[in-house]
């Protein structure tokens, strides 16, 4: 397949159907690559603060790239749901044509709503599927990224402080990394029994006793 | 309610709107814009200090990229897309030769979007009536219940402003908001300026 034929078979799909979708995956796909590498590249900032910079905007978009996805597709679905006839004609009508009810006039206004219906299916299916990326952009990525990532980082600045250069940090207290164990200990009556001790009374501080 | 909504959704605008990508990038980074500073401001484990710099922080961030997206998208991508497909990749494809430019086609589909009523009465408008004389688009439009809407032309200019827009808000927009918010932010005075240490010049002659 030459170039122009792969152009012309990409340009039409787009031209036929343009996800609302496409654009935001892409952008996130390439913000999560670009970003972190041009975190990385600033001569000007503490490497730790770079690398968790880095870490934290990489995380950022792979939150994002199943979020938008999920979040189009899902609201996208919504339009089967709503595009019924039920929907696009006069609620008398519709009621007697449920009731079995069927006039001429009844007829006509189920047929034209049927219709309607599947007509506007496709434009449902893409406005829901904008809302659904908007929805995710303003609410849902935010609340992910704030719920997650911080838990994520903390985990992943533990690991990195643990393995950083092998010497033991006296200054800070790290409970997971001691044990405790309780004395491995059993009550023994026997030993009074053994006549290893005096019974009689000891008095005064002599060394030996008696 | 639910007919209402339905009917709602049913709107050509809204769907024109959700199928072009400036238009929809746009008003994610809009949404953006006020979304994340929001919910920087509501979490409660940070200062209130932080909090307001990183909010604003977010806020200048998103509207540079909106800025640039602008900017830059339109007059550049969108366009150009439509010239370079015309002058290179589909230069024998007919419908190219239809339109002059990218502005008449989007103008020509926005009207082939709609119901043929709303199209004939946009079309006897004062401003449109010397609209689309040529290569029968205004026949088209104004005896054809679904005109030809030329899905190539379409996607090309949609494709150039998806280029447009992974270049100009992953690469771009980063670093012009790099060089640009400090200074803001700065002004805002939410930052100190960084003060150096001089470190007094050796005097040689000493």
């Amino acid at each position: 397949m030459s170039v122009s034929n792969l152009m012309e078979k990409i340009c039409t799909k787009l031209g036929t159907n343009n996800k609302p979708t496409y654009v935001v995956m892409a952008i996130a796909t390439v913000k999560g690559i670009c970003r972190p590498i041009f975190t990385m590249m600033d001569k000007k900032e503490n490497p730790e603060t770079k690398k968790y910079t880095a870490i934290r905007e990489g995380l950022t978009e792979i939150i994002a790239i199943p979020v938008y996805w999920a979040s189009g597709e899902l609201a996208g679905k919504l339009a089967h749901v709503l595009a019924k006839p039920k929907n696009f004609m006069d609620k008398e009508l519709y009621k007697q044509h449920k009731k079995g009810q069927i006039t001429p006039e009844v007829s006509k206004a189920f047929d034209s709503a049927k219709e309607l219906a599947e007509n506007n299916l496709p434009k449902m299916n893409k406005n829901l599927m904008f809302i659904g990326v908007c929805t995710a952009a303003l609410f849902v990525i935010p609340a992910l990224c704030s719920a997650t990532i911080r838990p994520l980082m903390n985990v992943i600045q533990k690991k990195n402080h643990k393995s950083d250069d092998g010497h033991l940090d006296v200054n800070t207290f790290d409970e997971s990394a001691v044990k405790f164990y309780a004395p491995n200990f059993q009550h023994n009556d026997n030993l009074k029994y053994l006549n290893s001790f005096h019974r009689t009374p000891v008095g005064g501080m002599k060394v030996g006793g008696v | 309610m639910i007919s209402a909504i339905a009917n709602g959704l049913s709107n050509s605008t809204l769907a024109n709107i959700a199928q072009n990508t400036t238009a929809s990038v746009s008003i994610e980074t809009t949404l953006k814009s006020i979304g994340r500073p929001g919910f920087i401001l509501i979490d409660n484990d940070i200062s209130p200090a932080t909090k307001k710099y990183a909010a604003a922080k977010e806020f200048l961030y998103q509207a540079t990229c909106l800025a640039v997206y602008l900017a830059l998208i339109t007059p550049v991508f969108k366009k150009g897309a439509f010239t370079l497909a015309k002058k290179t990749f589909f230069k024998n494809k007919p419908e190219f030769a239809k339109f002059k430019n990218a502005t008449e086609y989007l103008d020509y589909h926005n009207l082939a979007s709609k119901n043929i009523t709303n199209r004939r009465a946009t079309l006897i408008k004062d401003h449109s009536r010397n609209k689309f004389m040529h290569d029968g688009l205004r026949d088209e439009l104004t005896t054809k219940k679904d005109p030809e809407k030329y899905p190539l032309i379409k996607g090309t200019i949609e494709l150039g402003s998806l280029i447009g827009s992974v270049l100009g808000l992953a690469i771009l927009a980063p670093q012009i908001s790099h060089v640009t918010i400090h200074p803001m932010l700065r002004a805002l005075g939410l930052e100190k300026k960084e003060e150096h240490s001089e470190v007094p010049k050796l005097d040689k002659k000493a």
